[in-house]
């Protein structure tokens, strides 16, 4: 008989302006895998939060190990035994390993601190988890990578007595090698009889480790796949489809090219390739380190050791000065509405950041902000007039990010990771929003260390392994890159 | 199961975090010393060794209090005038005739009470704590002038010999008590600071502290036991003045939330909290007094040896900055 660790009944919960969780229901039994796939992210952190936390609920019941710990009638705010391991760390980076698993926990009772001891229970928790893995457990948080930070989080989740692991969308922190020997850490933790909620946006990252998947929409679940339901073809019709409807330029037709001549910075070593506009390359590293590199070196924080950057128009090639990068080359950031955006500045004052640009003054005039708003009303609609940034949707504010783009008018747009953290409708806008960028004449380049969703606008994909650039992919050969998260 | 990781006791030690900008700052005092020795030779005689020993030790001591509380990524500015306080309410009460004893149990009990405060409304009250302890330094400023009705005390008086021997004039070992006061303070609380629960808590609320409030750390209660150690220390430099000028002065401590900070400082406690050891802070008490000293013999005007010390320690602040922006990121 399978044991229930959490069940979810008939849960409602609302905020003051709508509903979260709709009728919401789901079990958990100890020693499974239990995926979950929001197609869109209404309601999930309000799922997250009452696993955690006995928090109100409008209606239902909550069970933690067959006993009711939240329902309507009563909640308690008391925690449950549930670990959330998410992009952001709980670890605490001027503390070292051990203090972050041992000492740093509810009812740690010893007050001087015997690290030797403390030192040989971790090589055992270690030793029992098998997974292949160093870890200096005198290394402080911030020394970890990432795949180290999420395992001693987990360890430390198993040293607190949590029962059940709820892991959101880790999948971008991860390099694909290490989300692999993640996962097969997962799958041994849980027939020591954890409970383990994956969360994912892509089917292709959660069925290979889920025992069952439930797709979650609108604050519900809509369907539940058994393990032997878990191909892609079952899941389809709840998606949508991503496919190219743009009629894209051709590669031959287009005009003009950025050429990128042995680029070499911290990472990347003597990396040519070339971009034509209109067209959208991936710079694909498995190892994380890609993005980070030339991110710097784009915004100043680090400088390129080598090479150079040309534009060439009917033959004639003009190199990119490194004083006019900022005018000529756009970066969008990872997570861009956390990392490209004014929150005090009104929705039309961040539009107008990279006005400069084009206009050559220091004042951006109201009639001239109003003339915009005229203009892009009809892509961007009221959100144009919005003063309050908080109070507009994902869809809007990546709008706003690349939009804000198209006002640059750079000849080549940097992009890291686009989808991170974006659930499946978002994830489509993106694509709208590159193609867009695409049919704009601007050249684009894709930083990625997954792989989903950006071979759907790829229109090259470049391999890099250890700084160096292993292969070029065209599009007739993307079905040869293995796609294996 | 063998502990691969574990380094031995020398390596342990210097690799501490922290530990680099104590040893930089460690460097720059000998160099201080030596030049200071070639300009005049009487800053390294005894006599003088001795003395600056004893005016180290109250910067090291107000130093520690600060320490804690910066890293706890929060500041102190009341110390000076708890300083204050405690030199005034004790110097009264003895002039009145009370227990020198007893006196100072009373006073230290009142500095608490600043500590307490000071914890409240931070951790508890959620105020900036520039702005509660604003208050506080103006409040306890005022409770020193009040207490004798806006008059420096007169002369504790012979019957406070002892109490005058104990915090400044006797010695034990060669070694003058003020000094040893302050060596034993920060054996103690380097010791809660670096071996026990309540020192890592201290470290992640300045750290990070949403984590520390998820891995169960009592931030409220954290907070003021660090405000309670600062007061503390305050109280004890209170006394130590007291016990120097045998009178309650109201302006005694003026400053010496400022020359705390310095001490912490340039010895590197991060202002940004999470960071630092107490070792640091004896150090950069240590820069500060051969400082002052050292430019005194050298005869350069207060007013020089007030802009040398300011730059010391906005360039000891730039460095932390740097050191910490520039750190390179997580590795992949």
């Amino acid at each position: 008989m399978r044991n229930e660790i959490i069940r979810l009944e008939n849960v409602i919960t609302s905020d003051v302006t709508k509903t979260n969780l709709n009728n919401f229901n789901l079990h958990l039994f100890a020693g499974e895998i239990l995926g979950l796939i929001a197609v869109d992210e209404h309601g999930k952190e309000k799922l997250l939060e009452i696993l955690y936390q006995n928090s109100s609920i409008r209606f239902g019941r909550i069970y933690f190990k067959e006993m009711l710990v939240n329902s309507y009638k009563y909640s308690d705010n008391t925690f449950n035994k549930v670990y959330i391991l998410s992009q952001k760390s709980k670890l605490i980076d001027h503390l070292n390993v051990l203090d972050n698993v041992f000492v740093l926990k509810r009812g740690f009772r010893k007050y001087i601190i015997n690290s030797k001891v403390l030192a040989q229970q971790f090589y055992r928790l270690l030793e029992e988890s098998e997974i292949d893995i160093e870890i200096n457990p005198y290394d402080f948080g911030d020394q970890l990578t990432e795949y180290q930070r999420c395992v001693v989080e987990i360890i430390k989740a198993v040293v607190q007595g949590i029962k059940v692991i709820v892991i959101n969308n880790i999948s971008s922190e991860l390099s694909e090698k290490d989300l692999k020997a993640f996962k097969l850490f997962l799958k041994r933790l849980v027939l020591n009889g954890y409970g383990v909620l994956y969360i994912g946006n892509h089917h292709e990252e959660v069925f290979p480790i889920s025992d069952r998947v439930a797709l979650m929409k609108n604050g519900s679940i809509i369907k539940v796949f058994e393990k032997d339901e878990l191909f892609e073809q079952n899941i389809l019709p709840y998606t949508i489809s991503m496919d190219k409807t743009e009629t894209s330029l051709k590669r031959s037709c287009a005009e003009g090219k950025i050429l990128f001549k042995g680029i070499t910075t911290e990472y990347l070593k003597d990396i040519t390739f070339e971009v034509q506009k209109g067209t959208c390359v991936v710079l694909y590293d498995r190892s994380n380190k890609v993005q980070q590199d030339v991110i710097s070196c784009l915004i100043g924080e680090n400088k390129m050791n080598t090479g150079e950057i040309y534009v060439e128009t009917e033959g004639v090639r003009k190199k990119i000065e490194k004083k006019s990068w900022k005018h000529q080359i756009g970066v969008i950031d990872e997570n861009p509405i956390k990392n490209n955006m004014y929150h005090n500045l009104s929705f039309i004052d961040n539009f107008c950041t990279f006005l400069d640009n084009r206009k050559k003054t220091v004042y951006i005039s109201g009639k001239l902000k109003a003339s915009i708003q005229k203009e892009y009303y009809k892509e961007l609609g009221k959100a144009l007039y919005e003063t309050n940034l908080n109070k507009l949707g994902k869809t809007d504010l990546y709008n706003l990010v690349y939009y804000r783009i198209l006002l640059q008018n750079p000849k080549v747009v940097f992009i890291a990771q686009p989808f991170t953290d974006a659930d499946m409708y978002l994830r489509f806008h993106i694509i709208e929003l590159i193609r867009m960028l695409k049919q704009k004449e601007i050249a684009v380049i894709i930083l990625a260390f997954t792989i989903s969703d950006n071979l759907h606008i790829a229109d090259k994909f470049i391999l890099i392994e250890e700084g160096y650039k292993k292969k070029e992919f065209l599009p007739e050969e993307f079905s040869d890159i293995q796609l294996d998260i | 199961m063998e502990d691969k990781y574990r380094k031995n006791t020398l390596k342990r030690i210097l690799s501490t975090r922290g530990m680099g900008q104590v040893i930089t700052a460690a460097i720059g005092l000998i160099i201080l010393c030596i030049a200071f020795g070639i300009l005049n030779p009487a800053f390294t005689s005894s006599k003088n060794v001795g003395n600056l020993l004893r005016q180290i030790a109250p910067i090291i001591l107000i130093g520690i209090g600060q320490s804690y509380v910066l890293i706890t990524a929060n500041i102190d500015l009341s110390i000076g005038s708890v300083v204050g306080m405690s030199c005034m309410i004790s110097a009264t009460l003895m002039t009145k005739g009370i227990n020198p004893w007893v006196a100072v149990l009373i006073t230290v009990i009142c500095c608490l009470m600043v500590g307490i405060v000071n914890g409240v409304l931070v951790a508890r009250c959620q105020l900036p704590p520039f702005i509660a302890t604003l208050g506080t330094m103006t409040i306890a400023r005022g409770i020193a002038q009040i207490v004798n009705n806006n008059y420096n005390t007169d002369s504790i008086g012979n019957a406070a010999k002892g109490f005058r021997d104990f915090f400044y004039y006797g010695k034990f070992a060669g070694i003058y008590n003020t000094v040893w006061i302050a060596i034993i303070l920060w054996i103690v609380f380097n010791f809660v600071l670096s071996k026990t629960r309540t020192g890592r808590h201290i470290y992640a609320i300045g750290s990070n502290v949403d984590a520390a409030k998820l891995s169960g750390v009592s931030v409220v209660g954290t907070t003021i036991k660090v405000y309670l150690i600062s007061s503390f220390c305050s109280a004890v430099v209170g006394l130590t003045i007291c016990a120097t000028s045998g009178m309650g002065t109201m302006d005694a401590g003026n400053m010496y939330e400022m020359y705390a900070v310095a001490a912490s400082v340039i010895g590197g406690v991060s202002t940004l909290g999470g960071q630092g050891i107490l070792l640091g802070t004896v150090v950069g008490a240590a820069i500060w007094g051969v400082l002052q000293n050292g430019l005194q013999f050298a005869g350069a005007p207060v007013a020089i040896r007030n802009i040398v010390i300011g730059v010391i320690v906005v360039i000891s602040v730039l460095l932390d900055v740097v050191v910490r922006t520039g750190k390179t990121k997580k590795k992949s």
